[in-house]
């Protein structure tokens, strides 16, 4: 009998902490194969359903999106509303745990501010794929530039850039 | 040197003077008398002449897509043998408290010194604001980068630019004859006259309903008869202020149009 048995298992084997405390860790040092098979939908779906398609309407114009001349606000910037909207709500939550104090809010707002970064992240491309010349994105982020020019504070896109970038 | 400098500060100095955002060079104003508008499309046809617009297209247009700066509005009333029809032609109003410069993220369309409500191209990233909350839907987008075909380019009017895909326009009020009447002007050491200046619609229009002109200039053709008893300017109640003033048509009956 092996000095630091913890119990039996079912088939009456004994099992040391070490062999627990491989299979616990095996994830992190071999990867399996339905690892890569996940891993390579992931990509290939990342791939064909934003890449591809926003490449096409990059390519061939606006047009192609399906927005018409008096909705020009379609599908995109729903998107991007809808999105920003889960990541308020996740700043809120952490916020109101924070402000009361409470003590187990440690693994709440862990995963509020997961929700947060992420949704964010997503509204972002929402906001690039709306805009008619993204490559020109930059002229909407205010910083001292040699195109004599400075940017509407009015404006409730600039709103956007910055619910983005802060 | 130092007059120089004096006249540089002066120059600064006139910036700051209160009215500057307010007090306009010129305020460029068209009248449009629907009691002469016949609803021909001349001047949609002109517009598209002078200032590049592409045709689109027949399956475009089914998306709503086609490409015209200045639309006719048809209001139909009643059965057929007795029908009144209306028309109103629609362009850009070039407001003065418009709502489409406060939307815009990058400043690509503003007001300038001229009253004009004036749109950049190679300043628009194309995030549609301005289309959106653009009250008359007179802005349009060009969805795709459109091309002429062979022998149709030569008829490109060198004066305006062709626009790539991605940036919104409008009508500018023809800009580019403003600014020849202007130069020439300069040239001949003289204020602009009324009358030297006219928009493609207007020098179109068989039966001449479009009239343009300063309204600062109280002597001009507009300003005259912008004092009209029939009078009115399209969805007035809102307060954008709109440049184009319409004279409102007098039907048979005696009853006007539009009230």
């Amino acid at each position: 009998m092996a000095p630091h048995h913890m119990s039996d298992n079912q088939t009456g084997d004994v099992i040391s902490y070490k062999e627990v405390n491989d299979d616990v860790v095996r994830t992190m040092t071999e990867t399996g194969k339905w690892y890569y098979i996940a891993l390579a939908g992931a990509f290939s779906g990342f791939l064909a359903f934003w890449i591809l398609p926003w490449a096409y309407q990059i390519y061939k114009g606006q047009g192609v999106s399906g927005l018409n001349t008096p909705d020009f606000w379609g599908i995109y910037l729903t998107n991007f509303v809808f999105w920003i909207g889960i990541s308020h709500s996740g700043t809120l939550l952490s916020a109101i745990l924070f402000i009361t104090k409470t003590p187990w809010r440690r693994s709440i707002y862990r995963s509020a501010e997961a929700m947060t970064f992420f949704s964010v992240a997503t509204a972002a491309v929402f906001i690039f794929v709306h805009m008619g010349r993204p490559w020109n994105f930059y002229w909407t982020m205010p910083y001292p530039n040699q195109r004599q020019l400075w940017l509407n504070f009015q404006s409730p896109l600039m709103f956007d850039v910055f619910a983005i970038s802060t | 040197m130092s007059g120089l400098l004096e006249r540089i500060a002066g120059k600064l100095r006139s910036y700051r003077e209160p009215g500057y955002y307010t007090k306009l060079d010129h305020k460029w104003t068209m009248v449009i008398d629907l009691d002469k508008c016949n609803g021909c499309e001349a001047c949609v046809v002109a517009c598209y002449e002078e200032n590049n617009l592409p045709v689109v297209g027949r399956e475009e247009c089914e998306k709503s897509r086609a490409f015209s700066w200045l639309r006719i509005e048809r209001y139909v009333e009643g059965e057929y043998p007795d029908v009144k029809v209306k028309f109103i032609p629609v362009m850009c109003q070039h407001c003065m408290k418009a709502p489409c410069e406060t939307g815009c993220p990058v400043y690509a369309t503003y007001h300038n010194q001229d009253g004009l409500n004036v749109q950049v191209y190679n300043r628009c990233v194309g995030t549609f604001t301005c289309a959106t909350y653009c009250t008359y839907d007179v802005r349009r987008f060009n969805w795709f980068t459109y091309k002429w075909p062979k022998p149709l380019e030569a008829q490109l009017n060198p004066d305006v630019s062709v626009r790539e895909m991605g940036v919104m326009e409008k009508c500018t009020f023809c800009i580019q004859r403003i600014r020849s009447a202007k130069d020439t002007a300069k040239d001949e050491s003289r204020p602009v006259k009324d009358g030297d200046i006219k928009p493609a619609c207007s020098q179109s229009c068989p039966t001449g309903a479009i009239y343009f002109g300063d309204i600062q200039d109280p002597e001009s053709v507009v300003a005259k008869l912008a004092k009209s008893p029939r009078r009115y300017r399209l969805l007035e109640e809102l307060n954008a202020d709109p440049s184009v003033i319409y004279l409102k048509r007098v039907m048979g009956d005696g009853t006007s149009s539009h009230e």
